[in-house]
């Protein structure tokens, strides 16, 4: 009877632990499959944002300028065009169609469309007409096209001029796209001098190119369809987190999420891949064959001892029986103290079982000590000798190989009266369940912050670059170059799954474009930061890097540039040390200017990491100095997040 | 000409507390901080009491703004809350009475908001 208890419960635990990691990896799938989504979106937007301060600062620019700028930035993927639409007014009309003529770009002036085919737009108080394109894409002319008079459009356009916000259209079939109809979602933001909106910059993103790049990061997704509309105010604010059904074949995710003001919902289905199942179905049936041979060989043993007889050759049958299992399996008495153990448990716990005899469960040297973690597997044993059920996730201490989460089951083993006469307790190493499930909980919190914050600080970036420099060419190439910096970083990042980057990397691929056959030596040890430290050291390197091809160093062919990093000091007095040394350079003099770029360089590494910059302006080079608390910039793991929970007493 | 009003930036980006702070700097305002953390802050509220508050309820590694948002609170000094998320909890806890700006916050926006709460005479 209790052989099948045991048996039935072990079976029902196998099969939601199967049945959990199959949730976990679709679910993982699906948010990586998000973040694809929100990577493109960001950096389109990016790309839009960049322009509209471009036109901000210079309303007259020509599309020739404009096509300059979005080739510096390069392709984005899913972006299909960027377009600038003047305001024109009712008064600006003729002489706005007379160029439009003149150049030949719309011989029918400013037009819309009705049943399906262009005509003169008609008379209205002000036009947005298509005056400047880049096209990604193949696409056919659109100039003189107004957005105003299109009622798809006409909504979100006087939303971003009302509101100086950046709105999106709904899902819409693009002017350009000829026969074919091509759809997709166009973004607004308003261009706006002295308090007026002069024009509109748009940016045009195609559905089907978003749906694939998404899928791309998610091969187990068999169906992805993405819905836009208003923003259902009464329905309160958008689900960020996917809900997973896991009752439903195939697995569901929905999610929604808020951009530019309209509501978009992601639907996601689909199955994890065949290799999964049959991985998960053997799991599934060992975990079944141990619960099944430990039950039996344990009440077997409980027998003889409560008879008093052959307790020799139950304990060895025991034994035998239990050595025989991959995980770790203990037996104790009601109250937690040791009698026996596997040859798994006492190998993880590199002891014998004659010292470990008599010890309570909890005490073994094989826990983490953080007294969370004991704790909680303490009262997992007073709730067993009750008679309850427990699991658990418990930490083991840390080895050379790293530490292993335990998923751990006590179970209690019933005498012939009812009376708790044992406790079984086995732990199964769920580390890498564990790992990407934190790992996911790690992605979706950094990706929270970050990528909310990366369109606030181009805006910063856009308004402080703009101030420090008079002329437009000096503007867009100081511009280009910070904005480049950080989408760089935010690829090497997103490759990295947002965990961290390697130091090395993140140094080389900025000074990458400076190097071109001078001498720089680049030398540390192996290190990987953190996403804010992956930025915030790119940015400083870019800065280092353009006042070095300016007037430093690089500026000469003979000039010498060495980098070199380092980890000094112990626990928590540890520094990341980076070292900048320019050399064989014109002699240098102390600038008499200090501009955008080293404000940023001096107090970005302070305000955001707590270190020092200190930068020299010696007459023999440029050299500077940062130093990082560790802290700050290492990368989180799964097993420093665990801690911070079991710290925070929402051990799972 | 009176004093200018005074306003606190609690914010954990550099560049983003740049970007704050010559917003308001720009619309008459004088800034208190910017503080990155917040420690930082409550050393900041220690020696000054601003006029007003501009909170960012996420400060990264796990910190929010609540306790600043608590003590503003208790000392009636109105502020602003600035999140990428509409259901952060601290959101939720003052929601009522807090105006909350979406990240990306617009410049203009940011002042509109500002001068509902307090004025910036110039």
């Amino acid at each position: 009877m209790v052989i099948v208890i045991v048996a039935v419960a072990a079976s029902a635990f196998a099969f939601m632990t199967w049945r959990q990691s199959q949730v976990d990896a679709f679910s993982a799938s699906a948010k990586a499959a998000l973040a694809n989504v929100d990577l493109v979106l960001d950096r389109a937007l990016l790309t839009v944002r960049a322009v509209q301060g471009l036109y901000a600062d210079n309303p007259a620019l020509t599309e020739e300028e404009l096509a300059r700028f979005v080739e510096g930035i390069g392709p984005v993927a899913g972006l299909r065009a960027i377009v600038y639409q003047p305001r024109v007014l009712s008064s600006e009309r003729a002489e706005f169609e007379r160029e439009l003529i003149r150049s030949g770009k719309s011989p029918n002036g400013i037009w819309t469309i009705q049943d399906g085919k262009p005509v003169r737009a008609a008379e209205a108080d002000a036009y947005f007409p298509v005056a400047a394109t880049y096209f990604f894409a193949e696409a056919g002319s659109t100039y003189g096209f107004d957005i105003r008079s299109n009622p798809t459009r006409r909504f979100p356009l006087d939303m971003a001029i009302e509101t100086r916000l950046g709105t999106s259209t709904d899902v819409v079939t693009f002017v350009s796209s000829g026969e074919d109809p091509v759809r997709g979602v166009i973004f607004y933001k308003p261009v706006v001098v002295d308090g007026e909106v002069v024009g509109i910059v748009s940016g045009s993103v195609e559905l089907k190119l978003l749906i694939s790049l998404a899928r791309a990061a998610a091969p187990e997704i068999q169906d992805l369809s993405i819905d836009i509309g208003p923003l259902d105010i009464a329905g309160g604010a958008p689900v960020d987190f996917p809900n997973v059904n896991d009752d439903s074949q195939p697995f569901l995710v929905v999610s929604e999420q808020n951009h530019s003001g309209r509501l978009w919902r992601f639907r996601m289905s689909g199955k994890p891949d065949v290799s999964d199942y049959a991985r998960g179905y053997g799991l599934m049936t060992l975990v079944l064959l141990a619960g099944l041979g430990a039950a039996a060989a344990v009440v077997g043993y409980s027998t003889a001892a409560r008879r008093g007889r052959d307790l020799k050759s139950a304990e060895t049958r025991l034994r035998r029986t239990l050595d025989g299992l991959v995980p770790l399996v203990f037996m104790t008495d009601p109250n937690g103290l040791l009698i026996t153990a596997n040859r798994a448990a006492l190998d993880a716990s590199s002891n014998s079982v004659e010292d470990l005899v008599g010890k309570p469960l909890e005490d073994l040297p094989l826990w983490d000590d953080d007294p969370g973690n004991k704790d909680a597997l303490h009262l997992a044993i007073l709730r067993a000798s009750a008679g309850e059920e427990r699991r658990l996730d418990v930490l083991s201490t840390e080895t050379e190989l790293g530490q292993t989460v335990y998923d751990v089951a006590v179970r209690p083993i019933a005498g012939e009266r009812g009376d708790i006469t044992h406790l079984v307790v086995s732990a199964l190493d769920v580390s890498e369940r564990v790992e990407a499930a934190e790992t996911e909980r790690l992605l979706m919190r950094e990706l929270d912050h970050r990528m909310k914050n990366t369109l606030q600080v181009v805006q910063g970036v856009v308004r402080r670059t703009a101030r420090s420099h008079n002329s437009v060419g000096s503007f867009e190439s100081a511009l280009l170059g910070r904005i480049t910096t950080m989408a760089r970083a935010h690829d090497l990042l997103a490759r990295e799954r947002w965990l961290g980057a390697d130091l090395r990397t993140v140094i080389l691929q900025e000074i990458q474009p400076f190097e071109e056959g001078r001498s720089v030596t680049v030398s540390g040890p192996p290190i990987r930061v953190n996403p804010k430290g992956a930025l915030a050291l790119a940015l400083a390197i870019h800065e280092l890097g353009t006042n070095a091809i300016k007037y430093g160093a690089l500026s000469v062919p003979e000039g010498r540039l060495d980098i070199e990093w380092s980890l000094e000091g112990d626990d928590r007095d540890r520094m990341l040390v980076f070292n900048w040394w320019e050399s064989e350079g014109p002699k240098v003099s102390i600038p008499d200017h200090r501009g955008f770029g080293s404000l940023l360089l001096e107090r970005s590494i302070t305000y955001d990491l707590d270190g020092r910059t200190h930068l020299d302006f010696a007459p023999d080079g440029v050299s500077c100095r940062i130093e990082i608390p560790w802290e700050r910039v290492r990368p989180m793991t799964a097993s420093i997040h665990f801690r911070e929970r079991l710290a925070e007493g929402v051990s799972a | 000409m009176s004093e200018p009003m005074s306003v606190l930036i609690l914010e954990d980006e550099f560049m983003i507390a740049m970007e704050f702070e010559t917003v308001l700097l720009d619309a008459g305002y004088r800034v208190v901080g910017p503080a990155a953390d917040v420690e930082a802050a409550l050393a900041l509220l220690e020696s000054d009491k601003p006029d007003a508050g501009v909170l960012d309820v996420n400060l990264g590694r796990g910190e929010t703004s609540a306790p600043i948002a608590e003590k503003l609170h208790r000392l009636a000094v109105p502020f602003i809350l600035c999140t990428g998320y509409q259901t952060s909890e601290l959101v939720q806890r003052y929601g009522d009475g807090v105006p909350i700006l979406q990240k990306p916050v617009d410049a203009a926006k940011l002042i509109d908001v500002l001068r509902c709460l307090v004025p910036a005479p110039r």
